[in-house]
């Protein structure tokens, strides 16, 4: 009996100790001792009985089972543990690990037997199309990253693994395009995600906030889709995708404003109504931000720029009112976020039809009462349904456009304009992994401009954008030299 | 901090600087904004000798003329020039906003041109010139718009206005801008602009190109849009015009700050921020207490000086140029 096989044995009970669902299935073939450890579930037993116990008994029976047993192990996916530190980390993450007696060095064989049973691909909720690919990313890595596979048959299309969180040891792939990506941006994306120090990622979104260009930025500078239509389009673009295994989402970088305007089915379409389309959600991007703010800054500092129809008509609607103009704005735009975070937060059943009730019969009643007028309810409501449009930004728009309001609200116009100046000024000088953030407009690369507000056609975008590839790349051929 | 421009952001800074100078200085006949072309063109052509090689700012572009210490000393003249130009823009800026905002105190105003320093400091001409580049967004639906408001033409054929020759272009904004500009093949373009940019078959007939096709557009655009009135207050020509002045107002702070951030030598920035303080003082005591008439001639004392100051760097820079060519022919008789 070797003493080490006692040991190797004694140091993974210790190890692993009141762990209920941790197996450890020992097997004797002659003299020889075999000793399994899993964890129950997370390690698919239907893996271990096919590809590491039928194998050996059969080899044992066989008379051909000769030792070590990686010969034996039918898995295409094995490798040697040097140390306990590797073997326990191969068990916590799903693998089986084999040990046997006369392994002299290491601590056995690695086997991967990880239980890949979840969630199959269906299409995303978020970001609905009627034309194109209905298949959204799953939880697992490993299959987000073989659906970006499925879309790019190319040895290009590179893949870095890496391991996060201190506690949950998350596995971060980080995916990009070899001669389109910039390798620099590839590098710092990289540095940036082996630089966290956190006990667990649970979810994209943790990664997405410590790679994030600046601490706490307003609007994001790193981008997410479910699709792997967008992401695979985004990686032809030289952007590099982010996989955490345990989200749907993948992440995207570097992450530009003009992103926000464009969806997927849009090249599906006819450029000119694509081009109208975007010049539509851009106006509604627009009202989304500054309508309210102007109304603000109109009625209750600058009256005498309004023609007078328009003062009596709001004036009319407002006469019993107990509140002024902009503490009313500011009271709906705050009751609306309310109904609609009530709406997102309960059961998907009841949650439209409370939308509904909030919106429709409070608003209405309370114009009745005469607690809120007509015109700032239309004004707030087309404001806060323009804000859907842009889903990326519609979080930060919210914010953003209740900081417009109070400036607007306390300094008219001047305020309106300077804040305005000051957040357009501020997002000019912001830059998403190096690359700036208003690209292709500011600075203005006459590539990227063909899929911007104006849509050329698919056939017309013969060069990917500039500013993101950092060098010239002809769809077509590659690199230009 | 040394950042460089693109060609196009130089083509949006030289149209956003000339445009918001005809309206903040309020231009009302054509031959005043045909007048301001002409001296833009004649500062474009003259700073063209020095676009033909690589200049980082103000003081590399004056000391390629006057190299020395008679350079530096001339700098800090252009700074003067440029102060004068801050201080009447934020007079004027700060009486456009004022009639729209009654009750806003000065200070408020004043917060403005610091925004502009800070933003001038911490990024250089790269934040401005992108910001620059947004112009179009304001002035594409504006253009929309504004013809259908009344028609009510505020330039006139009659009028020649003597006051209105000069008041809102000045040499050191034409010559600083060209000077920030890189093109494909300079010292240090990145990667991604070499291939935004192509390269020039001569950088400074591509430059002056650039400028001129601006100041034109520029010229041209405030014709149009002086054409047509609003009675609701122009709010959207507000914006745009606002957006003009920061522009403006951000050249000219960001000149007074990288031309002391890049000064050689303590002693010369110490000198130059000197300079550039003592000048607002005086130029902000002159225009609040000084008698109508003398500030007049201040003022064209000044203008005068925007003139004659290249036109010194550019006689300076000739008979250096023929003193060493009769040096290189001495030498060569000599050796014979």
């Amino acid at each position: 009996m070797s003493s080490r096989y006692d040991t190797v044995k004694r140091e993974f009970s210790e190890a692993f100790r009141d762990m209920s669902d941790f197996s450890f299935r020992e097997l004797v073939f002659g003299e020889h001792r075999i000793f399994i450890a899993y964890i129950s579930n997370f390690s698919s037993k239907l893996y271990i009985n096919k590809y590491v116990i039928e194998p050996i008994s059969h080899a044992y029976e066989n008379g051909t089972a000769n030792f070590p047993l990686e010969s034996v192990i039918t898995n295409v996916k094995i490798e040697g543990l040097a140390d306990f530190t590797a073997a326990s980390r191969a068990v916590l993450s799903g693998n089986a690990v084999v040990f046997y007696d006369g392994y002299e060095s290491g601590y056995g064989i690695s086997v991967f037997t990880k239980n890949e049973e979840g969630r199959s691909t269906s299409e995303p909720e978020t970001e609905n199309v009627i034309r194109g690919p209905h298949e959204g990313f799953t939880e697992s890595g490993e299959n987000n990253a073989m659906l970006l596979r499925r879309r790019l048959h190319t040895a290009s299309l590179k893949r870095r693994d890496m391991t996060v969180g201190a506690v949950s040891q998350t596995s971060v792939s980080v995916m990009y395009l070899e001669g389109v990506a910039d390798p620099s941006t590839v590098e710092e994306v990289c540095r940036r995600i082996l630089a966290i120090k956190t006990d667990a990622v649970l979810d994209s979104g943790y990664v997405e906030i410590f790679i994030q260009d600046g601490k706490t930025p307003l609007y994001p500078t790193v981008g997410n889709s479910e699709r792997p239509d967008k992401v695979a389009a985004k990686l032809l673009e030289g952007r590099i995708a982010v996989i955490v295994d345990g989200s749907p989402v993948v992440l995207t970088v570097p992450f530009l404003f003009c992103e926000a305007l464009q969806v997927t089915e849009d090249y599906s379409k006819s450029p000119w109504y694509a081009t109208f389309i975007r010049i539509i959600r851009f106006a509604a991007f627009l009202t989304a931000l500054y309508l309210p703010a102007l109304f603000v800054a109109l009625f209750v500092r600058h009256r005498d720029l309004m023609p007078a129809y328009l003062i009596t008509l709001v004036e009319e609607a407002r006469h019993s009112l107990p509140f002024s103009l902009f503490w009313e704005v500011l009271i709906i735009f705050l009751l609306f976020e309310v109904v609609r975070e009530v709406g997102l937060r309960m059961p998907k059943a009841v949650g439209s039809a409370v939308g509904l009730v909030g919106s429709l019969i409070l608003g209405d009643s309370a114009i009745e009462a005469g607690i809120a007028s007509a015109p700032v309810l239309i004004v707030v409501a087309l404001a806060a349904v323009c804000n859907f449009i842009v889903p990326p930004y519609m979080n930060s728009n919210i914010l953003y456009r209740f900081l417009m309001i109070v400036v607007s609200g306390v300094f008219g116009l001047y305020g309106f304009f300077a804040a305005a100046m000051l957040s357009l000024l501020h997002m000019c000088m912001k830059t998403s992994v190096g690359v700036p953030y208003f690209s292709p407009f500011a600075p203005m690369d006459f590539a990227g401009l063909k899929d911007f507000l104006f849509m050329a056609p698919i056939w017309a975008m013969k060069r990917v954008p500039v500013s993101i590839a950092r060098k010239e790349v002809i769809r077509t051929k590659g690199e230009k030299r | 901090m040394r950042t460089h421009i693109t060609p196009v952001q130089l083509f949006f800074l030289v149209f956003a600087y000339l445009l918001s100078g005809f309206f903040l200085f309020n231009i009302h006949s054509y031959y005043a904004v045909a007048a301001q072309f002409a001296v833009f063109s004649v500062f474009a052509v003259m700073a063209s000798g020095a676009l033909s090689r690589r200049s980082t700012g103000l003081s590399d572009f004056v000391s390629f003329y006057v190299p020395g210490a008679a350079g530096t000393v001339l700098t800090g003249a252009f700074l003067v020039l440029s102060v004068f130009q801050t201080v009447r823009t934020t007079v004027f800026y700060g009486e456009s906003i004022a009639r729209y905002c009654t009750f806003l105190p000065w200070w408020m105003i004043f917060s403005v041109l610091l925004l502009c320093a800070f933003l001038a400091v911490k990024r250089g001409m790269t934040a401005v010139g992108r910001f620059s580049e947004l112009l179009p967004f304001l002035l594409v639906p504006l253009l929309f718009v504004r013809p259908f408001g009344d028609f009510a033409p505020t330039l006139s054929l009659s009028d020649f206005p003597v006051s209105g020759v000069l008041s809102c272009v000045s040499c050191v904004p034409v010559f600083f801008l060209a000077s920030k500009t890189l093109v494909s093949g300079d010292e240090g373009v990145s990667d991604a602009m070499q291939s935004a940019n192509p390269p020039p078959v001569r950088r400074a007939a591509f430059l002056l190109q650039v400028m001129l096709a601006a100041a034109a557009s520029a010229s041209l655009l405030y014709g149009f849009l002086t054409m047509f009135t609003f009675r609701a207050g122009d709010v959207f020509l507000s914006l745009f015009l606002w957006m003009l002045h920061i522009i403006r107002l951000s050249i000219l702070v960001g000149i007074a700050v990288d031309s002391v951030s890049q000064a050689s030598g303590t002693g010369v920035r110490t000198a130059y921020t000197a300079v550039l303080a003592v000048s607002v003082f005086a130029v902000l005591a002159a225009s609040q207490s000084m008698d109508p008439v003398l500030r007049g001639r201040l003022g064209t004392a000044v203008l005068a000086a925007d003139l004659l100051l290249p036109a010194a760097c550019g006689v300076v820079f000739a008979v250096r140029r023929r003193g060493s060519r009769r040096g290189e022919k001495q030498k060569k008789k000599s050796s014979a």
